[in-house]
This record gives structure tokens, C-alpha cells and sequence, in this order.
């Protein structure tokens, strides 16, 4: 045996994994394909993937910041994964994301550049070194750089660097088990990196921004029945398939007022991607639905309320309150609760609402009312005279006290605000049986109430029915109170019947 | 008095599956109910279906052969429900409601009435998701029986099974074919 057969050259080599490579199951396109294959260095670990949970939960944070430009990353992950510049635009996605990190002052385990090392990458070659391989490829030169060569092939295929010293037989046969190896790590790679990447599209993906026609169709909505709207969704099923998420997010509030809850709550807020139903608008809408008698799951909504983070002494107040009053309609509704039970949990409820009005010093009308009804309702369900004339006293006090809040936004340019402001002045005198404050409410309504939505109508409406169905249920009592906030229910359910004549 | 305290199997499936494979479906069903059995000593099995033809009906005849209980769920009033099936089909279903542990009935969706669903329509449609969510939703684990093939239908057997999946349920899939593939 000739020396010179022993060892194999650099060239010899190469050609012997072309071969092997041809006799397996991967296929590719083209001679550059062949060169990333054989000489770039595999661009990720498989240790990285058993952190794809964490590298999803990551995302979903960042895509959580209402700040996050998603279409900035996914426009940078692309260029890395189909252009030609992977470098610098791997830099500029670390970059971007280390950014958004930080906006966010949060502290992720997550090295961002786990992220950037799970994006397939086309080649990190230099470009001497792709010269001289494709020269050699193409048959222009037999020489190829005997140091670059070898040390690239030990790192993809694991070999050995005294592999090189062996016998050629042992060295097929090392390349032999190495290609099997190497192919079949870079396809599982591969597929899962295809797969995280599909599952953070699907998962988190934008839809291209809404069109002129989905606009037009949104003004058509407006316009719609709930039947109506029953048929476009229907043969729009599911809409997060036929619909751009900007449409959805548009058609919320649309059929929010309009009060098409059951439709919102099962086919639109549905439809929604993941990170959007995280948001804390979205949120509040569904505690909402949640909390109205047509859906009547009190304990939902008082759950969803409980993990919205709130900003602001009047948002905290506002969020409590509406959590309380869940759970007060779940609990005085809940007919397999003894009558004696629900008297106890009156008081209960008075000093909920009691710690909220009182919060920071806030004095906020949202909680004073309600704190009112339950102060009205414990001295019904009491019969006793004295709790009944301290009952003025205890109003007047909580009016004084929360008048500024009221004044505040009585003339806001915010239409709910001011409507809410108002409405509990004119609730104020209608439970203190003050002057004609149900003729006070039509008259309200006539002046001002062409700008308000129909959901704070029902509401209003939903509370005063609320107020009159406790007392009954619980003492089968019939008070000069409850018939005046029964006319009162009547006054806005004309006005509702004539807005939507109009 | 201690309540009972049941695990919940909700079916949702294809009407027309084919009769030839009838009896292995009912075996395999019988089988995965017999280790349920097994498996849920301190609980009593409940079956929640909502009686329509097909895989609805096979699970409540296994149900009765097993001695388990079921509980039938309807998608609208009994006698609109009705007008679904032919008359020998009317028969089956009352029998089987009539060895139903307990029967209720979803509300009407949204905006429908009465007569807006007293005829195939889409309005008749959202009842028929929404019996199939709310199986889902009581139920601790769900049986899909599915030829498996996406057909975009609203409250069709894969509209329930991806709604059961959203919701992690524990799915056991039983692949059928269909008369209509």
C-alpha cells in the first residue's frame, strides 16, 4: 500500500462528504446550499431548545408592552433569515431587543441572544474561504486551504482534530457516521427552529394592517341587528381566519355599545390573538360582559378585575368597586343562599365598599353610590325606624364627600364621564326621595343623553334593578323607594326604545 | 349528605358515521369507559351528550350497557330539536331520553328566538356550537369522534374539538369515517 493512499488529502476529503451526503435523505438546491452545509458551522444548540418555553414566554412580555414594535421584530428576524446580511441585522435585532427589555425594567432570565442563536442563519462564512471552496467546487483550482478547511469539518462534524493523521479507511468511516450524524441533527434543528418560529408567528401574529374594505364593513356593522350580526359572523367564521386582528380590536367597542355581549364574549373577543386579550382595555370589556345578567358569571369577572394591574388612585377605586359589586351580585342572586346569610352579607358588602370610597382620600362617586344603595338596602332589610332616619344623615354626609369627584366630571368632555357624574347626582336624590328626580332623570336624558352609549344606560338600569330585585327577594318588601326607582327603570327603558328608533 | 361527586365525559362527534364500523366504535368506546371505570374509584362516571345522531347516540348506548349514567344536553327545545331526525330517528332519541339521568336545555344565543331557529339556518347553527361548548366546558374530559378532515363548520365535531383543545381539556380521539366524507 502506497503511503500517499493512507492519508486522504483536503480535496479527496471534501469529496468523499459530498458523497456521503448524496446518499442521504436531505435534499438541496444548489451548489451554495452544499457549501452552507458542508462548512457553515452549525448556527444553534440543541440545549437552546429546552428553553423554548421560556424563549416564548419572553416574547409574549415583550409583545404584552403596548410599546413593543412587533412588526419591527418580525421585519428583522426576517432579513436574518432571508437576507443576505445576517450580521448586521442580527446586531441590530439584539440590539432592538435588548432595548425593548429594558423599557420594560424587567428582569428576564432569558439571554436575548439565545433568541438570535435560534434563528436559522444562511452561512457565516467568510468570503475568502467561500471563494476558495467554490473555486474548488468549480473545478478552477484542486487547492483549498488545508487549516480552514480541517477545523471547520471537526466543528460540524464533531471529528477529531487527529483524525486527519488516521488511515483513510478510518477516515471514510468517520465521515461516514459523522454525515449521518450531521444530517440528521441539522434537519431536527432545523424543523424545530421552523416550528418555534411558525408557533411564534401563529401565536403572536400580525395580520397585515386593516384594509379600506374592512373599514367600510366596519361602518356597516354599525349599523347592524344582532341578527344581522349573527349572519356576518357566520359566514365569516371564524374571524380571526377572515379578519385582520386591527379589524377585530375595531369591532369590539362597536358591538360593546351596542351590547351584543354573548357575541363579543364567544366569537369576537375569542378571535383575538393571545397577547391582545392580555390587554387591560380588553380585559375590562370582558369583566364587563362577564358581570351582566345575560351572562350572569360573576366570579369570572370578579377574577379577571383582580388581575388587572391599575394605575391611578381612581382606576384602583373603579376596578375594586366593580370587583365588590361582582361579588355582590353573585352572592345576593345565588338562590341557594339563606335569606339570613344575605342580610349578613349586606353589612359585609357596606364595608367593602366603604374602605374603597374612602381609599387614599379619593371620595370617588363610583364607589359612593353603590356604598348608598347597600346603606339603603341594610336600613329596608333592617325595619328599624332609627338605622332609617340616620340613613339621610349618613347620605348627606357621603354626598358632601364625594361632590368634588362629581363636580369634576359633570362637564367632562368625556361622554361616560359626565354622564356617570350626573346620573349619580340625579341616583343621590332619588334615593334621598329629594324634589322629582325621576322627572329630573327624563329631563337629563332628553338634554344630554343623545351622546350616550347604550351600555352605561343598561348599567344604570342593571343597578337600580338590582337594588329593587334584593330587597324584594330578601324581605318581600314593597317600599315608597322601589317604586320610584322602579319608574326610573321605565324612564330609560323609553329612552333606550326612542335612541334606538331613532 | 355527601354529594356525589362525578367525572365528567362529554361526547362530540359526527352524525354520520359509518355503519360498518359501528360495532368497533362501540367497543372502543366501551373499552376507554371500562378503564375510566377503573381508573376513577372515588367518582362515578357521567356522560354528557346532547342525543343527536350518530356518535352522540353510540355513547349513550355504551353508557346504558355499562349501567353509567348520562346526562342529555340539548341545543334548542325538544321539539325543534326534533324536526333533525326522521321519524324512526325520533324514536331512538326519545328512548335513549327517556334513560337519561337528567336533561336540560341551552338558552337561545345571542339574538335568536324560536322561530328564528325553527329551520336549518346559521341561527340554528350557534346553538348547536354552543350545546357543543358547553359539553365541553362541564366536562372533565372530552371524546372526539372525527374522520379528522377540517370543514370550517360552526359547531361541528372539529369546532368542538379545537374549542375543547383552547380550553385544555383532555381529548381522547377516536377516528371514525363518514357516510358524506
Amino acid at each position: 500500500m502506497r503511503l500517499e493512499e493512507e492519508k486522504m488529502t483536503n480535496s479527496q476529503i471534501l469529496q468523499y462528504i459530498i458523497e456521503e451526503l448524496g446518499k442521504t435523505t436531505l435534499s438541496w438546491g444548489g451548489d451554495k446550499e452544499l457549501f452552507e452545509l458542508i462548512c457553515a458551522p452549525l448556527p444553534y444548540g440543541n440545549e437552546t431548545f429546552q428553553k423554548r418555553r421560556e424563549l416564548k414566554q419572553t416574547i409574549l412580555t415583550l409583545y404584552q408592552n403596548e410599546n413593543f414594535d412587533s412588526k419591527k421584530f418580525h421585519t428583522l428576524a426576517d432579513n436574518i433569515i432571508c437576507g443576505d446580511n445576517e450580521g448586521s441585522y442580527r446586531q441590530e435585532l439584539d440590539d432592538f431587543l435588548r432595548e425593548q427589555v429594558e423599557e420594560l425594567e424587567i428582569h428576564i432570565q432569558t439571554d436575548m441572544r439565545m433568541l438570535l442563536n435560534q434563528i436559522p442563519c444562511k452561512c457565516e462564512g467568510e468570503k475568502n474561504y467561500k471563494n476558495n471552496f467554490n473555486n474548488w467546487k468549480n473545478g478552477k483550482t484542486d487547492r483549498i486551504n488545508r487549516q480552514e478547511v480541517k477545523q471547520r469539518l471537526e466543528k460540524n462534524f464533531y471529528f477529531a482534530p487527529s483524525l486527519w493523521e488516521m488511515h483513510e479507511t478510518t477516515v471514510k468511516q468517520a465521515i461516514a457516521e459523522g454525515v449521518i450524524q450531521f444530517v440528521n441533527n441539522r434537519t431536527k434543528v432545523a424543523e424545530e427552529v421552523t416550528t418555534l418560529f411558525d408557533e411564534i408567528r401563529n401565536e403572536f401574529k400580525i395580520k397585515e394592517q386593516i384594509s379600506e374594505k374592512e373599514l367600510e364593513t366596519l361602518d356597516v356593522i354599525k349599523g347592524m341587528s344582532e341578527k344581522s350580526m349573527m349572519a356576518f359572523i357566520a359566514t365569516h367564521y371564524p374571524l380571526a381566519k377572515s379578519h385582520s386582528q386591527d379589524f377585530i380590536q375595531k369591532l369590539i367597542p362597536i358591538l360593546f355599545e351596542k351590547g351584543y355581549y354573548e357575541l363579543l364574549l364567544h366569537d369576537v373577543l375569542e378571535s383575538l390573538d393571545v397577547h391582545l386579550q392580555e390587554r387591560k382595555q380588553i380585559k375590562k370589556i370582558k369583566a364587563h360582559i362577564y358581570g351582566s345578567p345575560r351572562i350572569a358569571e360573576y366570579l369570572k369577572a370578579f377574577n379577571i378585575l383582580s388581575t388587572i394591574e391599575s394605575g391611578d388612585d381612581i382606576e384602583i377605586v373603579e376596578l375594586r368597586t366593580e370587583a365588590i359589586s361582582n361579588i355582590r351580585r353573585h352572592h345576593l342572586s345565588d338562590v341557594t343562599v339563606q335569606i339570613e346569610e344575605k342580610k349578613k352579607s349586606v353589612e359585609t358588602l357596606l364595608a367593602y365598599y366603604e374602605d374603597v370610597f374612602k381609599l387614599n382620600d379619593t371620595f370617588h362617586y363610583y364607589p359612593a353610590i353603590n356604598l348608598i344603595y347597600m346603606f339603603v338596602v341594610n336600613a329596608i332589610l333592617s325595619e328599624d325606624e332609627k338605622k332609617f332616619h340616620a340613613l339621610t344623615h349618613t347620605m348627606n354626609d357621603i354626598y358632601h364627600r364625594c361632590k368634588p369627584s362629581i363636580m369634576r366630571d359633570e362637564n367632562s368632555s368625556d361622554t361616560t364621564k359626565r354622564y356617570y357624574a350626573n346620573i349619580t347626582k340625579l341616583e343621590f336624590s332619588l334615593l334621598k326621595g329629594l324634589g322629582s328626580p325621576v322627572a329630573e332623570i327624563a329631563r337629563f336624558l332628553e338634554l344630554d343623553g343623545e351622546e350616550i352609549p347604550l351600555v352605561s344606560l343598561t348599567r344604570t338600569q342593571r343597578q337600580m334593578q338590582f337594588f329593587i330585585d334584593t330587597v324584594r327577594v330578601i324581605q318581600g318588601l314593597d317600599h315608597p323607594i322601589l317604586h320610584r326607582v322602579q319608574s326610573t327603570i321605565e324612564v330609560i327603558d323609553d329612552f333606550m326604545e326612542s335612541k334606538k328608533f331613532n | 349528605m355527601q354529594l356525589k361527586r362525578y367525572y365528567k365525559i362529554g361526547i362530540s362527534g359526527h352524525r354520520d358515521l359509518l355503519p360498518s364500523q359501528m360495532e368497533i366504535h362501540f367497543s372502543m368506546l366501551k373499552d376507554h369507559l371500562l378503564k375510566l371505570k377503573r381508573d376513577q374509584k372515588e367518582t362515578e362516571l357521567l356522560i354528557l351528550t346532547s342525543l343527536a345522531e350518530g356518535a352522540d347516540r353510540l355513547i349513550a348506548q355504551v353508557a346504558l350497557s355499562l349501567d353509567i349514567s348520562y346526562d342529555v344536553i340539548l341545543p334548542m327545545p325538544e321539539s325543534l330539536y326534533m324536526q333533525d331526525f326522521s321519524h324512526k330517528s325520533q324514536e331512538e332519541f326519545l328512548y335513549y331520553l327517556r334513560h337519561a339521568h337528567a336533561k336540560d336545555t341551552i338558552q337561545f344565543y345571542a339574538a335568536n328566538t324560536y322561530s328564528l331557529i325553527s329551520k336549518p339556518s346559521i341561527y340554528r347553527d350557534f346553538q348547536y356550537r354552543q350545546v357543543g361548548r358547553h359539553i365541553v366546558d362541564m366536562a372533565d374530559e372530552m371524546i372526539i369522534m372525527t374522520n379528522g378532515i377540517e370543514n370550517g363548520k360552526m359547531g361541528g365535531t372539529n369546532d368542538i374539538a379545537s374549542y375543547a383543545q383552547s380550553c385544555d381539556k383532555i381529548i381522547n380521539t377516536i377516528w371514525c369515517d363518514r357516510l358524506c366524507a
